[in-house]
């Protein structure tokens, strides 16, 4: 699609450590439009964080990184260090997994939320900090104006993560990524967070970046789905096909372990058996088939391509024995 | 206000122990006698020395009991009276009263100095934390720490005053130019071995601060390396350095007292070594509790600054 806000092709991420590399994310293609939600889903160490986290430059520098990575076209990787502050202060922002260490302890909130907009558009500090409270209210913070004085510390920690998400919207940004957003958060907090993040993408016609490690919490709120394991792309679909069609394996057993409102008492949830890839091996064969119920001995020697459901479909996984495969689509092509 | 009041009495508590300790000893050891009137407090038999004797017991409240004199001289002390010399009965105070701001200048130099080269560095130093450039510079700065102040005063005197003659070898204070000049070496052999200990601390603290995610989180905003070590880093990584800073002020005086004597300054260093050697103990007390209130005053202040460093932390627990 021609109107990719960001594009990541075949992104790799390899860290040199004492002990040799560690393969954390291989050949990882994805995208998403402007206003677009998009999900990526994985478990710890799915690479799904570090994905972005090289898309935002925030990698040490032992990591290796290969692929490209394009926002609107241009090349995120070979932007000029002026370009690059602009790219990262403006065009994107992101919200990370923890509010309570998010935010500096020792600035007052007003401070930490104007810097940005003095730093990259030379706002004025009165036009800073009424664009401060504008955010505030923006994020439905109550008594946003008297926030400004107070320290991080005087808030809870769903109010904090309000606050850094107002903070990441200070410069209008095309694209929110959020890390996570509320793992660190309280059950019953967790979902005005996410709707609140969801309301904002509309409003502000913003592309969304949802990281998570449960698929329960972007179902309703994305537009599509990237799902990660090992540090590659299982599947990737519409969010609709990802639960009605589902291909992979893996993505079947994440859907398994999702707990449902509606289940009788004492139904036990399905884990997944086992524990995820070594990384530090080179990837020779399918990251999942350890765990995998279907897995044969192809799975076990090469790696499964990420093969499309049908030819030009947003479906696609990367599996040779998938589920629900009607032999129908041998047929169409 | 409960915190300064809570400061204020902390303060006073040391003063009075530190007071009693060396008054105390400065009262029991050797014979004050002798020391103000030399060989003839031992002239036992001339009607000369038992009057004269008589006069400086008189003079000196000697025969009173510890706690009076102990009551009078604070009495005094608190009114700015130091007392007399024992040497030729000048008052205390207009022996030390040019000395003391000569100290105090060249100690406030030192620090500024070692502030100054050692934030920076600590700054540059971590931002570039483990690689070759900042290996050299802990290297540097392990040297900069083992060569004692002494061989330091000695080291810059030869090249710089003698040597090259960039700076007085006399000590000159006609203008305030010219004092600040005079005490520059001085200074900088005091400031060169805190510049590297403030480097080593800052630079562990700052490498740690930069790990958090608020860090993180201010570089995904785009901001410059140098606006996230100024503005986000530094502040809450100076809590060692700002401990030490109050530390070294008391290790400081004993610095100066080498320093000023290689350097030939007149300062409180080489009055108390002097009024040790002829054991004058107004004077010494005098500098006693000048260096103790100087000492106490700084470690009050960090104690202060610590919760303006970071709001959270509270003192009334």
């Amino acid at each position: 699609m021609s109107d990719d806000l960001l594009k990541l092709d075949g992104l790799s991420v390899e860290f040199a450590t004492a002990a040799g590399p560690v393969y954390a994310v291989s050949s990882v293609s994805t995208s998403v439009a402007r206003g677009e939600a998009l999900g990526i889903v994985g478990e710890s160490g799915s690479g799904k964080s570090v994905t972005m986290k090289a898309v935002m430059g925030l990698l040490p520098s032992t990591a290796k990184i290969g692929g490209k990575v394009t926002f609107d076209g241009e090349d995120v990787f070979t932007m000029s260090k002026k370009r690059r502050k602009h790219f990262y202060g403006v065009d994107v922002a992101m919200v990370f997994q923890n509010p309570m260490t998010s935010l500096n302890p020792v600035k007052r909130i007003g401070a930490q939320m104007m810097e940005g907009m003095r730093y990259h558009r030379g706002l004025s500090k009165s036009a800073a900090e009424a664009r401060a409270v504008e955010l505030l209210d923006l994020v439905r913070m109550p008594d946003a104006a008297a926030r400004l004085r107070q320290y991080p510390h005087e808030l809870s920690g769903g109010m904090r993560q309000r606050v850094v998400i107002a903070m990441s919207l200070a410069n209008d940004p095309a694209l929110l990524i959020a890390d996570e957003p509320t793992t660190a958060l309280d059950v019953t907090v967790q979902r005005d967070i996410l709707d609140l993040l969801d309301g904002l993408r509309r409003d502000l016609n913003m592309a969304l970046i949802l990281i998570t490690h449960d698929l329960g919490v972007v179902k309703d709120r994305t537009d599509k789905i990237a799902v990660m394991y090992g540090g590659r792309v299982m599947e990737a679909a519409p969010t609709g096909e990802v639960f009605a069609d589902t291909r992979h394996p893996y993505t079947d057993a994440l859907q398994r372990a999702i707990p449902d409102m509606t289940m009788p008492r004492g139904t036990r949830l399905d884990p997944i058996p086992g524990s995820p890839p070594n990384l530090a091996i080179e990837p020779a064969m399918c990251p999942f088939a350890p765990r995998c119920s279907q897995a044969t001995d192809e799975c076990r020697s090469s790696i499964p391509p990420l093969i499309e459901t049908e030819v030009g479909s947003a479906h696609a996984y990367s599996c040779f024995n998938p589920l629900n495969s009607a032999p129908v689509s041998e047929g169409v092509s | 206000m409960r915190l300064i009041l809570r400061s204020f009495l902390q303060f006073i508590l040391v003063i009075f122990a530190v007071t009693v300790v060396a008054f105390g000893a400065m009262s029991y050891l050797g014979d004050p006698l002798f020391n103000i009137l030399g060989p003839l407090a031992l002239d036992e038999a001339g009607e000369q020395g038992a009057e004269a004797r008589a006069e400086a017991r008189e003079q000196f409240h000697l025969d009173e009991p510890f706690p009076v004199r102990y009551g009078r001289w604070v009495g005094d002390l608190v009114t700015g009276d130091f007392g007399r010399s024992y040497q030729n009965q000048v008052s205390v105070s207009s022996i030390l009263k040019d000395k003391v701001p000569v100290t105090v200048t060249l100690m406030i130099y030192a620090q500024l100095v070692a502030l100054l080269v050692s934030v920076p560095w600590a700054m540059w130093a971590s931002s570039r934390a483990y690689q070759a450039v900042d290996k050299v510079s802990t290297v540097t700065s392990f040297v900069m720490l083992g060569i004692p102040v002494f061989a330091l005063a000695v080291l810059l005197f030869w090249l710089f005053a003698t040597k090259w003659e960039i700076f007085p070898t006399r000590y000159d204070d006609e203008t305030f130019g010219a004092q600040i000049r005079s005490l520059t070496l001085p200074a900088m052999s005091l400031a060169i071995p805190l510049i590297a200990t403030y480097q080593r601390l800052l630079r562990t603290d700052l490498i740690t601060t930069l790990q958090e995610d608020f860090i993180t989180v201010a570089r995904a905003k785009g901001l410059s390396k140098w606006f996230i070590l100024f503005r986000h880093a530094l502040r809450p990584s100076l809590f060692s350095l700002l401990t030490v800073f109050g530390i070294q002020v008391g290790a400081l005086i004993g610095g100066s007292l080498v320093v000023e004597r290689q350097f030939s300054i007149p300062g409180i260093g080489a009055e108390v070594i002097e009024a040790i050697v002829r054991d004058d103990f107004p004077v010494v007390l005098a500098v006693v509790v000048i260096v103790s209130v100087v000492f106490v005053a700084a470690n009050v202040l960090v104690d202060l600054l610590y919760s303006f460093l970071d709001p959270r932390v509270q003192f009334d627990a």
